[in-house]
């Protein structure tokens, strides 16, 4: 059975540490899973339409890498998601720089479409940050996005 | 006047079949009726539609609006009241949401939390055309929330 890096709710079916089998631990905002004595943070997870979720990640956190990996291994919803919403906040300039290498690799990308989906790369948004950027700066962000976004639909137009 | 009457309310509950068929691929038979029901009842008892979009916060807020204006959310109506109980997934609830804003008339509130609404939002997506195409729509009426 895979290991869980996150528990979230859907549409807010979950809320309290209890909901998630969780119990408060000695230190403060930190968890007890019940069922291995792992410890688990709260944190805001995947927006699937309505808003973020309520969700816990496993501590430690997962690097970058790890996190990628888990969104195209993982067949849990939860560890999917969950690796998505952290990426997508928190890691954009590594996942644009996977992706560039990605598409530079002479590989078949079709079992990456659910990916590129999930974390909306189909769309054409600057997800780099723009503080401290000047016009010229953001604008250059965006077209590096958009160029990435075409890839993207190309790959799953192609399918 | 009754005959008239009737006519629009059988119009306004068939106006929603479109979606009968993608909550019964989904959700089963008791979606289906559920929601025949909802379209039904708003039929001859219209109460204003709550629509609301940002997270629980929003969604809370939009509850106790809805309570006291005496109108309703689309997870106060029986469907999604069903869809909470099985928690159904995101095709379920979006094919309801169609339905609801299909459904609305005369003025809809949203509510909308300050962070703003994102691109991807049901309520980007799904709501706001239906509802924007809706000729009973007679007004929109927006409250920001802050959370």
């Amino acid at each position: 059975m895979e290991i869980k890096y996150f528990m979230m709710s859907f549409r807010y079916n979950k809320k309290n540490p209890s909901d998630f089998d969780l119990q408060k631990s000695s230190q403060e905002d930190i968890y007890v899973y019940q069922q291995d004595n792992s410890l688990w943070k709260p944190i805001q997870l995947y927006d699937l339409g309505w808003g973020k979720e309520n969700g816990y990640y496993r501590l430690p956190m997962l690097t970058f890498q790890q996190l990628f990996n888990l969104l195209v291994i993982s067949d849990n919803q939860e560890n999917k998601y969950g690796a998505a919403a952290v990426i997508m906040d928190n890691y954009n300039d590594e996942l644009f720089e996977t992706c560039i290498k990605l598409f530079s690799k002479n590989i078949n990308l079709t079992k990456y479409i659910n990916v590129f989906k999930i974390l909306q790369l189909d769309l054409p948004l600057n997800r780099s940050s723009i503080l401290n950027k000047n016009y010229s700066e953001i604008e250059a962000d965006y077209k590096r996005w958009n160029g990435l976004t075409e890839k993207v639909k190309s790959i799953i137009s192609s399918k | 006047m009754f005959a008239g009457s009737f006519t629009a309310s059988c119009g306004q509950v068939f106006a929603g079949m479109g979606y009968f068929g993608s909550l019964v691929s989904t959700g089963g038979i008791g979606a289906g009726a559920r929601m025949i029901a909802d379209n039904v009842s708003n039929a001859f008892n219209s109460q204003a539609h709550v629509f609301w979009s940002g997270g629980e916060t929003a969604m809370n807020a939009a509850k106790n609006f809805a309570n006291r204006i005496g109108g309703k959310t689309l997870e106060m109506t029986r469907l999604g009241s069903y869809l909470e109980k099985i928690n159904a997934g995101s095709d379920l609830w979006r094919a309801a949401s169609a339905n609801f804003a299909n459904q609305s008339s005369g003025v809809v509130y949203s509510i909308q939390n300050s962070i703003g609404v994102r691109l991807q939002s049901v309520w980007a997506t799904v709501e706001y055309g239906i509802l924007k195409a809706n000729p009973k729509i007679e007004n929109f009426i927006y409250r920001v929330i802050w959370g």
